[in-house]
Order: structure tokens, then C-alpha cells, then sequence
């Protein structure tokens, strides 16, 4: 047993580094997911700033959070998972703006009904 | 000693377990509940006329993916694809409700239109003020002769109808002047927008009224109106009626 302890050793460390390190290279550049983030903060500090920052301050917070967590992982050298966090807010993006549609449409509809009842 | 490689090996097991049980069950969990949303907005029967068909095809493409990548046992990606579906669905569902409370709003504002019987020809024509002049929304089908799903530039019976009613309202303001605009959903090829507006506005010349009381403009693609899909481009012709100043 003593004498395939090396091989064992060295098997296990190969199959331990192969789980952890990534099976290919990161497909995006870091300077380009860094752009990436600072658009979706700009954007994010837009809407926030904007008049309907309170009907969607849900969203507003997930978008918070994945950027953060992006951020994290790009320090964390995971550039891919990264990428994929921050192209996440382009859709939180298309949920604030079904969600201000929503709260217009539903604003004209109770306008009309009251107009309509005078 | 003689045991420690079977302790070491037990140890890398024991790791390798953990480190991919909290990824499964976290993957598992995403899916489910991006495949609950997607039961429940299909089978919710008051929006499912409204759900955007791309937006919700979207969705369930990557409920699919999601779940066949958590079968081959790649969990970050399953949870990526669950992520982007329950967004999508969110997405969905919020613009059906919106398409839903605008139908709502329609509906009441044509009900409220034709239950009243009146003698105002302005209510007739379904004009309504919006700011300083009165506007008045024919689509092309209602107005042009429409076969086998293809619309013919020629007025049709049910059109020359409507147009009577727009023309009685010019006959009872006589000083006031009336733009005649054609839109288009696509392209403005050929300057169809202006085509149209040109044979409303022969109609109206024949039926005597004064060209100097008509302006015809062809605005292509440029303009959306409102509709119960929300605003949107429509092949339509518009009457912009205007007081003298």
C-alpha cells in the first residue's frame, strides 16, 4: 500500500485541481465585463434618480445585488459566471419597463372608469 | 499508517459530496420554480389572450435547457437558464397585465361610444379632443376593401359609411379644417401612407367638400397609437379637425 501512496496522493490532487479549476478559458475579457458593470450602474443610477424609482424599487435591488455579485465573482477572477450575472440586469431592465407600462396602463384604465361614472 | 491513502481517499469523497449537493439542490430549486411559473401563467386564463408570445417562448426555451442541463448534472448553468426563464416569465406576465388593463379600458370607452344614441355627429365619427383639435382613428380594413386577408387600396362600402359620418361632421362646423393623415405598421413603401390619405380625400372632394378645407399628409411608420397591445405602429388613417383660429 506504502508504495502507491505517492500515485494516490498525486491522483487526488490532480482530481481535486481539475473540480476547482475552470475546464476551459474565460470566453470575455475582464476590462470588458468591468464596462459592462459601470453601464448597468450608470443606467441603475438613473432609473433610481427617475420618477418611478418607487414602483420598482424591487427590481431596483435585485439589479443591486447582481451587480454586486458580479463584481465579486470579476475580483474572484470568474470572469464568464461574471458576464453571465451582469447580462441577468439587461432583463431586470425589461422588467422596469413592463412593470412602469403596467402601473400607466392600470392608472388610464381607473381614469377612464371614473370618468366614465361621472 | 498503512490505512491514511483510504482516509485521504474517504476525506476527497466526503468533499467532492458537499461541494455539489448545496449546487444540485439550490439548481433543483431554481427550476422548480421557474417551471411553476410557467404552469401558472399558462394556465391562468384571463391573461393567456395577452402574454407576449416571444417573451414567454423565450422563457420556456430556457425552462428546457435549465432542466436538461440539471439532468447532466451542470448545475451553475441550470441555475443560470432557471434565472433567466423566471425573469422572463415575471416579464410576461407583467406586460399581459398591462395589455390585459388596456383591452379592459377599450372596451369600456367603445361600449360607452355606441350604447349612447346621439344627434352629435362628432360622437358619431368617434372623434375626441385631445388637446386643441378633435381626433378620429379609421384602420385601413374598416375603411378599404379587404380579401383573402390582403387590403386593396379601394373604399369600401362599410368605409364610405364611415367617411359619411366624418364628412356630415364637416357639413355641421363648416369653418372648420380637417388634415387627413395616412399611417403605415411597416415600411412606407411606394408612399403608401399618402396614398391613402389621397383616396379618402378624392371621396371627400366628390362628396363637395372645399380642398382648401383638407390637408393630406403621409406619415409613414413615424407615429404609434394606443392600443389594448399598448402603443403601437397600425395601418390606419387619421382625421385631425381643427377650429379656426
Amino acid at each position: 500500500m506504502k508504495k502507491h501512496l505517492p500515485v494516490i496522493v498525486s491522483l487526488m490532487t490532480a482530481l481535486i485541481a481539475a473540480s476547482i479549476l475552470p475546464a476551459y478559458a474565460d470566453q470575455h475579457k475582464k476590462e470588458d465585463v468591468s464596462a459592462l458593470i459601470a453601464e448597468v450602474q450608470a443606467r441603475l443610477d438613473t432609473v433610481r434618480n427617475g420618477p418611478s424609482a418607487d414602483i420598482v424599487r424591487a427590481e431596483l435591488s435585485k439589479i443591486d445585488g447582481t451587480c454586486a455579485l458580479s463584481r465579486q465573482l470579476l475580483s474572484g477572477g470568474k470572469i464568464d459566471e461574471a458576464y453571465n450575472e451582469i447580462t441577468l440586469c439587461n432583463l431586470y431592465f425589461m422588467m422596469i419597463d413592463a412593470r412602469i407600462d403596467l402601473q400607466n396602463a392600470v392608472l388610464e384604465l381607473d381614469e377612464t372608469k371614473r370618468n366614465l361614472s361621472r | 499508517m498503512k490505512k491514511a491513502p483510504l482516509y485521504l481517499l474517504a476525506l476527497f469523497l466526503v468533499f467532492t459530496l458537499a461541494a455539489h449537493a448545496a449546487p444540485k439542490d439550490d439548481a433543483s430549486q431554481k427550476v422548480a420554480e421557474a417551471e411553476s411559473l410557467k404552469r401558472s401563467l399558462g394556465s391562468n386564463n384571463e391573461l393567456s389572450a395577452f402574454i407576449p408570445f416571444e417573451m414567454y417562448s423565450q422563457a420556456s426555451e430556457s425552462t428546457e435547457r435549465a432542466r436538461s442541463l440539471l439532468g447532466d448534472g451542470k448545475y451553475q448553468d441550470a441555475i443560470y437558464y432557471a434565472r433567466e426563464a423566471t425573469i422572463r416569465f415575471e416579464i410576461a406576465s407583467l406586460t399581459a397585465q398591462a395589455r390585459s388593463a388596456r383591452h379592459q379600458r377599450m372596451k369600456l370607452i367603445s361600449n360607452a361610444s355606441s350604447s349612447v344614441i346621439t344627434t352629435n355627429p362628432m360622437m358619431d365619427a368617434h372623434f375626441f379632443k385631445k388637446g386643441d383639435v378633435f381626433r378620429a382613428n379609421v384602420y385601413d380594413r374598416q375603411v378599404f376593401v379587404v380579401k383573402k386577408d390582403h387590403v386593396y387600396y379601394t373604399l369600401s362600402s362599410d368605409g364610405k359609411e364611415r367617411l359619411d359620418r366624418i364628412i356630415k361632421v364637416l357639413a355641421t362646423y363648416p369653418n372648420y379644417k380637417l388634415k387627413i393623415v395616412g399611417h403605415t405598421a411597416g415600411s412606407d413603401y411606394n408612399d403608401y401612407s399618402k396614398q391613402k390619405a389621397d383616396i379618402v380625400a378624392k371621396y371627400f372632394f366628390r362628396k363637395n367638400i372645399s380642398a382648401d378645407r383638407i390637408e393630406i399628409i403621409g406619415l409613414g411608420n413615424k407615429e404609434v397609437m394606443e392600443t389594448h397591445l399598448g402603443f403601437r405602429r397600425v395601418d390606419r388613417v387619421e382625421f385631425i379637425l381643427s377650429a379656426p383660429r
